[in-house]
């Protein structure tokens, strides 16, 4: 009867400890989570590429079919060249992705492809999205490169002049 | 557990601080590239054409009334030396000359506007021989197109000056084969009748 009594006694106490247990790890998984989250965007920075210009301010679209035609009738192209310089001074000899980016477009998507000289690398990426250019150790202060950057939209879409506002950043890693 | 308060704590605090990161890291300048609209375009095809070239080229309709018909009120088939068969839109083989005339073309605009061009045809009151003449209005057509019986560019009648045919909507190809007939319906003396035909397409 008193082992009985002592086992029961035993067994309330672990229980409890049991669900401490789940509670805890439940817990220590949200505040992982978040600082998992915060630490991501603790280690991405936006890049200065304020030395960075097109090499051409301006670049119009051109039909793709100059008729409304087939599956591509109102995809409108352009291409433009882009004196890239970004200052990465800050995370040399670090290791970091560096992404271009670009902000969302006023109506629709425009989609952007890109080739580089080889210090960059090519890529593609979505307005509103990012794309990857960089990957590996910052070895120097300065990263240059002459993109040729090539621009496909919904021709209609675009009825006055967009300025595309481009931009970089770096995750570290 | 007070550990673990801790520990949200300092989870809180990482976040501000990251947020402020962020805040500030986004005074980075970047660079930006313009791009301006695609052109406004317009393109009409009457009879033989190519894409997106001007030619000069002047299709014929015919037809040459048996003496013994002349007046009868039957109607007679008009041809045209037009061969365009195919469209430009898909290589479908859309009409059949030389019963067939094509007429189609489009309006390229950069926008989703409800803009639309405008199609018409101008003819003479009268198709002239020497000082001879039959009314213009007696020479009509009917629309279809193989694989589109719809009549795009409609059926009708020339009026002996500018009329309105069709209104043609931005960014699409619009696109028919018209069928003429004379109505034979005077007796007229014999001759070589003649008239020009002009079809016109304004955008706005």
């Amino acid at each position: 009867m008193n082992k009985a009594n002592n086992i029961a006694l035993q067994r309330q106490p672990q229980f409890a400890y049991t669900m401490h247990n789940v509670k805890y790890c439940l817990a220590l998984f949200a505040a992982t989570a978040l600082l998992t989250t915060n630490a991501q965007a603790a280690n991405t920075f936006r890049v200065d590429d304020s030395a960075s210009q097109p090499i051409a301010a301006q670049a119009q679209l051109k039909w793709k079919n100059e008729a409304p035609k087939g599956p591509d009738a109102n995809v409108a192209e352009t291409e433009a060249r882009i004196n890239i310089k970004l200052n990465t001074q800050p995370w040399q000899t670090k290791n970091g992705r560096i992404y271009m980016a670009l902000a969302p477009l006023r109506n629709g998507q425009l989609r952007a492809m890109w080739a580089t000289q080889g210090r960059l690398q090519s890529g593609s990426l979505i307005s509103g999205g990012r794309g990857l250019v960089y990957q590996g150790r910052i070895n120097s202060a300065m990263i240059e490169d002459i993109m040729t950057l090539r621009i496909s939209v919904d021709g209609r879409l675009i009825s006055s002049p967009e300025n595309l506002q481009f931009y970089f950043e770096i995750e570290l890693y | 557990m007070a550990k673990l308060v801790i520990k949200l704590l300092i989870t809180h605090i990482t976040m501000v601080a990251a947020l402020i990161s962020v805040l500030f890291a986004t005074t980075a300048r970047a660079y930006v590239l313009t791009i301006t609209p695609g052109t406004k375009a317009i393109f009409l095809q009457v009879g033989n054409g190519a894409i997106n070239a001007n030619l000069g080229t002047i299709n014929l309709v015919s037809v040459s009334v048996p003496a013994a018909a002349v007046g009868s009120g039957t109607a007679q088939a008009m041809t045209t030396d037009s061969t365009q068969a195919i469209s430009f839109f898909d290589g479908f083989t859309v009409c059949n000359p030389p019963a067939q005339m094509y007429v189609g073309g489009f309006f390229r605009e950069p926008a989703t506007s409800a803009a639309v061009a405008t199609l018409q045809v101008a003819a003479p009151v009268n198709l002239v021989s020497g000082t001879d003449t039959i009314p213009f209005n007696r020479i009509s057509w009917t629309s279809t197109a193989n694989g589109n019986p719809t009549p795009d560019v409609p059926a009708g009648t020339f009026a002996g000056g500018p009329q309105f045919l069709v209104n043609i909507p931005s960014n699409r190809w619009l696109e028919n084969c018209h069928t003429f007939s004379y109505a034979n319906t005077a007796v007229v003396p014999a001759g070589i009748f003649t008239g020009r035909v002009v079809y016109t397409m304004t955008s706005p």
